[in-house]
């Protein structure tokens, strides 16, 4: 039983059983709070009541977190999906793609009308692809050493382990589907050249 | 702030007083009317530990109101250290009012704002509104004040003062227009509405607001008409966001049952809106059980048919328990022969055996636990393939069946028993290292035993950092024994604190800035949950026992003056502690509720009262403090709660030390002699070996060789003298010495093992937890 609810901050002390997933990414509480003071609206969580004897309980089963940049002009204004996780005893109902469309909701229209939702996923994640595949992403470029410890300068030296795909789904404000393509995987760019 | 302005206050934080002396008598013979000098002055004499002449300075300065400042800010740091937070904040309200200009009050908000000080956060926030009237924004700040402060938990305010402030925050916005205003705006004026309970305005607000409502107006504008019984305007609304906007929300679902029902709509009608809902998800079919419920129809056979298409989710024994049905433990048992006869080996039939289990072992009464552990084993061999496809970081839920087999095996609760399952669980990840839950027990079974590195090597596995410290720091911190590395480890937690500080301080303060309301209490109650937390004091305890233990003077120092600083508190006994500890991931997995758990210690409020009044007792020479002191400490340790908070031999630890405190730290008296005595039947190694065994008598021991060195310092700058006393003292540390203690727990687990485990293993982890207990080991230390 999942009800959405605005993230708090003080959610990061119950945020336990989805945290501790090795695929999800703790930060300094600086990065989510700047989260939460620009795009107050695109972090969100999802949660869930139980009771066991007798102990009524609502527990947090995952979230999403996103964010609004780019420039226009450039045709680069879109949603970014910066982290979306769930709890594996939440898993495979559907959530993660739920909370994906509630961010594309929140953005495809005023105030944000973006004009793409992107989003990292490592190139081993595959689970994470085959999520995001059904929901229509493709990917569009895959960045070298993303998740390396050190800046890479040669876009063609891939490798799986630390390599990113840059996953993209069309919004409606790009009428002439300007900002994605179907060859990503053919593209390599550093993540020097990601940032917007 | 100039050059030689910064260099006096550097020189007084350093610790240089003759520099800070000279330098600051030059400033004040030069500038003598310069109230800035002498707030520095106080800051000085507070910093030499002359509190009296400090505060009787700072008063005569208060007096003058003075207006500068940098002024306030030093004399308001000098009444915190004063433990007077009362004269800081009056300081600036009395300059307020003598010098209204804008930018003193927003210093004195901006302040607040800092210290998260909701209280005067509030007031210096009227007080700027009502200088500069008419300013929305400035209304705006103030309302949300108001609101705060009278949602605050943590401000311990009564009910009529909360009503009252937000009756006050909902004046002060009373002749804005918000149907045009921002969500945020919108959002304060509503909350305040909310709470002086005007869901009539709630509403009519929010139908006619021109912008899009986000989430929290969404929310409030759902409550608001549940509350006003408005059933139409709740189902047309609830129905909206459930089928045309796919807010698949299972709150909104029970607001349109509860509307459907009050608005007559009879059981078949809402059963089949329901079941129109595409697609059908897991919510969907709760809310046909959930309307079950409140139409008061039958639900077992909706939650049979629930269990049909989620038996093989993880979700449902969490669901079904929830609706707590007639058991169907036939249904659980057939369906559980039916997949064990099939050849078929697939994760849907692995979670929904995993399920079965877990509704047979709440729901069977005569449960054979021996039968019931071995069907577990053998669910989990006979899926075992499914490990080898299974993407590494994939959740595998067969492991779930051996933890709930841990739980019912550690009734026993030897050591030799938890290193049995120790093993088990090493085995689970040697084939799944990802697993955390199955990790994290296994750090708490370590650490239970006094394998700290063990502990933290997989607390560190689990790549806990950040925030995650906050909550789960506990696990290893509790029960670390000081060793170099363990030192090296809690430094680095502590780190996190000091960067969360700065970090929700510019943000706070931000969030301010760019009005955003909406997250702005939770901000300001997190600073507060981390400013005061339980987990942040014992962390800090640790590190100076660990420093004293370990002769890191620096670091004593450095932790030490951190206590200090809430001497008023401790010695009033009205230290703030706030509890965040997450004592449940830990356990949630199989049925729940789990019993059966380690007798761990369970820090708590008294715990940390009682170990700061230690702390500062050690520090204290003066009799006035000592006496009120040495009542704080014996009034935490004589309290009820503290008895779960301390082990069994830190009862007597403390005992020891009350004694020596009371010797030492107070003027000679009758009672000295006996005082000696006491100390002197109980420091022998025969008594510790009475009061501590297994796992407890390496941590006495460690309790025992700090009661030495805390004897050492303080007998050294007191006048009392005992020969007795100081020949016991040198006799214990020899006899610690020469002894051979843990050697024991040693030998009784030499030849432990786990069935279903292959010998090997087990005989890798059991010297892995050998060599550990070597490494925490007392000898270490002397
Ligand atoms: C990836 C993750 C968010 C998916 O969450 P979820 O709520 O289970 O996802 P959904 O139920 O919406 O899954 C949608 C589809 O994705 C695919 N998928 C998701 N998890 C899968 C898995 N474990 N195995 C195979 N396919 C999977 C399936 O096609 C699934 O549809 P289906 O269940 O109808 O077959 C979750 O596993 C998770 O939190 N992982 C750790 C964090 C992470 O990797 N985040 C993504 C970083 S970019």
């Amino acid at each position: 039983m999942t009800s959405i609810k605005p993230f708090q901050i003080e959610d990061l002390l119950d945020v336990n059983p989805v945290n501790l997933d090795p695929l999800t990414e703790s930060y300094n509480v600086q990065f989510y709070l700047e989260y939460l003071i620009q795009w107050p609206t695109l972090f969100f969580k999802s949660t869930e009541i139980s009771d066991f004897a007798n102990v009524e309980k609502r527990e947090i089963s995952g979230y999403m977190m996103g964010k609004a940049e780019g420039q226009l002009a450039k045709k680069e204004w879109h949603t970014h999906i910066t982290a979306v996780s769930v709890n594996s005893y939440y898993r495979r109902l559907g959530l993660a793609s739920h909370l994906c469309s509630e961010l594309e909701r929140l953005t495809k229209g005023p105030p944000y009308e973006t004009l793409f939702v992107d989003l990292f996923v490592k190139v081993t994640n595959t689970l994470a692809q085959q999520l995001y595949e059904k929901l229509g992403y493709s990917v569009y470029r895959r960045v070298v050493g993303y998740y390396g410890r050190t800046l890479p300068t040669d876009s063609s030296k891939i490798d799986d382990k630390i390599d990113a795909f840059d996953m993209r789904k069309l919004l409606p404000r790009d009428v002439n589907r300007e900002t994605v393509r179907a060859d990503g995987k053919n593209h390599n760019v550093l993540p020097q050249d990601v940032t917007f | 702030m100039s050059e030689t302005d910064a260099s006096i206050l550097s020189a007084i934080d350093q610790g240089q007083f003759s520099l800070a002396q000279s330098l600051l008598s030059r400033k004040l013979k030069k500038f003598p009317n310069k109230s800035y000098y002498w707030a520095v002055n106080c800051y000085l004499l507070v910093s030499l530990g002359k509190h009296e002449e400090a505060l009787s300075q700072s008063n005569a300065l208060k007096e003058k109101v003075p207006s500068d400042p940098h002024a306030l800010e030093m004399l308001y740091k000098v009444f915190e250290l004063l433990g007077r937070p009362k004269d800081a904040n009056m300081i600036y309200e009395n300059a307020v009012k003598k010098y209204p200009s804008a930018d003193l009050i927003e210093c004195w908000f901006q302040l607040a704002v800092s210290k998260f000080d909701i209280k005067t956060m509030q007031k210096a926030a009227m007080a700027l509104q009502k200088h500069k009237k008419g300013d929305r924004k400035l209304a705006m700040r103030a309302a949300f004040c108001c609101l705060n402060l009278a949602l605050s938990k943590v401000c311990k305010i009564t009910e009529k003062e909360a009503t009252l402030y937000s009756n006050l925050g909902e004046k002060l916005l009373e002749l804005f227009d918000f149907v045009s205003g921002s969500t945020q705006e919108v959002y304060v004026y509503c909350k305040l509405l909310k709470n002086n309970e005007k869901y009539q305005e709630i509403a009519l607000l929010l139908s006619s607001y021109e912008g899009t409502l986000d989430l929290d107006l969404q929310l409030l504008y759902l409550d608001a008409l549940d509350k006003l019984e408005k059933w139409e305007e709740l189902y047309l609304l609830a129905k909206k966001l459930l089928f045309e906007v796919q807010f698949n929300d299972f709150d909104t679902w029970k607001y349109l049952i509860r509307a459907s029902k009050n608005t007559s709509r009879d059981y078949v009608e809402c059963q089949d809106l329901i079941s129109l809902h595409r697609p059908s998800t897991r919510n969907s079919q709760l809310a046909a059980i959930e309307a079950a419920k409140l139409y008061e129809k039958p639900v077992d056979a909706l939650i049979l048919n629930y269990y049909k298409n989620f038996s093989s989710k993880l979700c449902c024994y969490t669901d079904i328990s929830y609706y707590q049905p007639t058991p169907f433990i036939d249904k659980i048992k057939e369906t559980t022969s039916e997949i064990l006869a099939s050849s078929k080996v697939n994760t849907a039939s692995l979670i929904t055996l995993v399920n079965n289990q877990k509704f047979i072992q709440t729901w069977d009464d005569k449960l054979d636990k021996l039968a019931f552990i071995a069907a577990n084993w053998a669910i989990y061999h006979k899926f075992q393939p499914l490990l080898a496809e299974k993407v590494e970081t994939d959740a595998y839920s067969a492991n779930e069946l051996i933890l709930m087999n841990v739980v019912l095996s550690l009734e026993d609760k030897s050591a030799s028993n938890i290193v049995k399952n120790i093993i088990t669980l090493e085995h689970l990840l040697d084939k799944d290292p990802q697993d955390f839950k199955v990790r994290l027990l296994l750090l708490h079974l370590y650490a239970s035993i006094n394998c700290d590195s063990l502990a933290v090597h997989n607390y560190n596995k689990l790549r806990i950092k950040m925030f995650q410290h906050e909550s789960l720091s506990h696990l290893i911190v509790d029960s670390m024994t000081p060793t170099k590395a363990n030192l090296q480890e809690l430094i680095n937690i502590y780190r996190f604190y000091l960067s969360a500080d700065g970090e929700l301080n510019e943000s706070v303060s931000l969030a301010f800035e760019k009005e955003v309301y909406n997250k702005l209490e939770s901000f300001t109650l997190f600073s507060i949950k981390l400013k005061n937390s339980l987990s942040r004091y014992v962390l800090l305890l640790q590190l100076i026992k660990f420093c004293r233990i370990l002769n890191d003077h620096q670091y004593l120092n450095y932790f030490s003056r951190i206590v200090q600083e809430h001497e008023l508190e401790v010695s009033e006994g009205s230290l703030d502690v706030l509890d965040n500890r997450d004592y449940t991931t830990l356990w949630s997995f199989g049925s729940q509720p789990n019993t059966s758990k380690l007798p761990t210690v369970k820090r708590g409020k008294e715990y940390v009262q009682l170990m700061c009044a230690k702390e500062l007792l050690i520090l204290e020479n003066d009799f006035t403090k000592t006496t009120k002191l040495i009542k704080q400490f014996n009034k935490a340790l004589n309290s009820e709660k503290i008895h779960d908070q301390l082990a069994q031999h830190e009862q007597w630890t403390f005992k020891l030390l009350l004694n020596l405190f009371k010797l030492f730290k107070q003027p000679p008296s009758k009672e000295s002699e006996a005082l000696v005595n006491f100390l002197v039947k109980n420091l022998k190694l025969e008594k510790i070996k009475l009061v501590a065994s297994g796992a407890g008598l390496n941590r006495c021991l460690f309790e025992v060789l700090e009661f030495i060195k805390i004897y050492e310092q303080i007998s050294r700058r007191n006048g009392f003298k005992s020969e007795i006393l100081l020949k016991a003292v040198a006799n214990v540390a020899q006899e610690i010495k020469n002894s051979k203690l843990t050697d024991l727990t040693l030998s009784e687990i030499d030849n432990v093992s786990a069935d279903d485990v292959p010998r090997e293993s087990a005989t890798e982890v059991v010297e892995m937890i050998k060599k550990s207990l070597k490494e925490s080991s007392y000898k270490k230390c002397i």
